[in-house]
């Protein structure tokens, strides 16, 4: 394994590969552990890559990958209840007045399927093209808008009805808000 | 301010938290315990991740070696215990059912070893993760998958020299493959009697699984020879030839003709080129298996 191509490579894009992936999950140690799981697969899968000038997408190609099977792995996990087991996030917990704009984005979003999730995520947060977009998810490019749409659609829905929007619209505007 | 830039703030205040390059720099609290620039982020990320790599490679060898060898252990177990009932005259034979029972009890034997082993090697690798012992873990595992070598290689060729005799003298009690089952039957069965079995194949089986323990294996010439297409072809003469004059004495009536040195000569034939047989097989997957984990067939770890 050639760790060291590897690390030249990941270097400009550590960073915020590890924040999408913090991003894509409920809490900070499992967006670690995704982002290590990615690693793991990208590395065992280096020698493949041919075009290192694609390498960020497809790094990402692979979180997405490794967050779908964890999401297809914690369907199975649900059914097997464990103590220790952090209990899924809800957007239905009563509405709570001193959370924060980055929690309030962090319930929202978990309540958004996986590919409306990384789509959103990417777009808002990472700033990507759609088509670079759809090139990570593998999709068409309507296909990654209508992710973006219905996604945001889902977010208003969230924040008018379960996060108190009402009463956060009528809020002034923060500083240095678009 | 409308619900859509609160949503817009709120996404960047999230990607701001979650440490995103292009939103503000995150918190100290929330940096934990990472160092400090990117690139002694980027290089110790790296160097979590190869090491977790070369351990979860390291697991599935690990499991099959481990099946291999339980299996082979359970192989001479069954053998033994079913020959002593089958050579029983008393016993009435049913030859398929018999092999089918053998091949499906090693097979459940060896799926359920593998299982096993694989999940005790993936608990501990995550307790080690946990107490950040993944370098230590590693190194263990290495250790561990080297020692399982010898026994893993040693104990399959026993096994299968033990069993693949016993089951083609099965096959040939089958009535549609021999039309006369009797005098075919106990010429492959005199034969192959337990000790004949034991005496020829235990010894190079240890001896083999001695040599390639701790990957010493790969500076033997003899083993190299062993695992190469020449062995193969001359332990497929052998058995050929052990067990073609073995049927051929069977049906010209010979076999109570032959003195026991004959008998014996005849068994020992036929059990080395089982011997070789099962060897180049056990080699064979060995050598799949070094490459998986990094060691070239050829030398120590690249």
């Amino acid at each position: 394994m050639d760790t060291t191509r590897f690390e030249r490579l990941l270097a400009p894009h550590h960073d915020a590969a590890l924040a999408f992936a913090r991003c894509l999950c409920r809490s900070r140690a499992d967006g670690d552990d995704l982002f290590q799981i990615a690693l793991v697969r990208a590395l065992d899968h280096l020698d493949g890559l041919r075009d290192e000038t694609a390498f960020k997408s497809w790094l990402y190609r692979i979180i997405v990958t490794s967050h779908h099977n964890s999401v297809r792995r914690s369907f199975w996990r649900r059914l097997v209840p464990f103590s220790d087991h952090e209990p899924p996030a809800s957007a239905d917990d009563a509405i709570d007045e001193a959370l924060g704009g980055a929690q309030r984005a962090a319930r929202a979003l978990s309540t958004l399927p996986a590919a409306q999730r990384e789509a959103i995520i990417l777009f808002e947060i990472e700033g990507w093209t759609v088509e670079q977009i759809a090139s990570v998810q593998s999709c068409s490019v309507s296909a990654v808008k209508s992710r973006l749409a219905r996604g945001r659609e889902r977010l208003r829905h969230v924040y008018l009805h379960r996060l108190g929007g009402e009463a956060l619209a009528a809020l002034p505007a923060p500083e240095g808000s678009v | 301010m409308s619900i859509d830039d609160t949503i817009t703030h709120d996404l960047h205040a999230f990607g701001a938290a979650h440490g995103h390059p292009r939103a503000a720099a995150p918190e100290p609290a929330l940096r934990g315990h990472q160092p400090a620039t990117s690139s002694e982020r980027t290089a110790l990320a790296v160097q979590r991740s190869a090491t977790r790599l070369r351990v979860e490679r390291l697991g599935p060898t690990h499991a099959r070696r481990m099946a291999r060898a339980v299996t082979g252990v359970a192989a001479v177990i069954a053998m033994a215990g079913l020959y002593d009932f089958l050579t029983d005259p008393a016993v009435s034979i049913e030859p398929a059912f018999n092999i089918l029972g053998v091949l499906v009890l090693l097979a459940i034997v060896y799926l359920i070893t593998r299982a096993v082993s694989a999940r005790r090697f993936r608990r501990r690798f995550v307790r080690a993760r946990r107490d950040g012992l993944e370098e230590t873990y590693a190194a263990k595992a290495r250790e561990r998958v080297e020692r399982l070598d010898g026994w893993s290689t040693g104990l399959a060729v026993f096994g299968l020299s033990c069993v693949v005799p016993f089951l083609a003298a099965l096959y040939v009690c089958e009535p549609g493959w021999s039309g006369d089952y009797p005098p075919i039957a106990e010429a492959v069965f005199g034969m192959h009697t337990l000790r004949t079995c034991a005496l020829v194949s235990i010894v190079p089986a240890l001896l083999l699984g001695s040599a390639v323990t701790g990957g010493r294996g790969e500076r033997r010439a003899w083993l190299r020879y062993l695992e190469s297409p020449l062995a193969l072809a001359v332990a497929l003469g052998l058995a050929v030839i052990a067990f073609g004059v073995a049927i051929s004495a069977a049906e010209r009536s010979t076999m109570e003709t032959m003195s026991a040195a004959g008998k014996l000569g005849r068994a020992v034939l036929a059990q080395v080129a089982i011997t070789s047989l099962a060897a180049w097989t056990a080699l064979r997957l060995r050598r799949g298996e070094l490459a998986r984990i990094g060691l070239s067939p050829a030398g120590r770890a690249t």
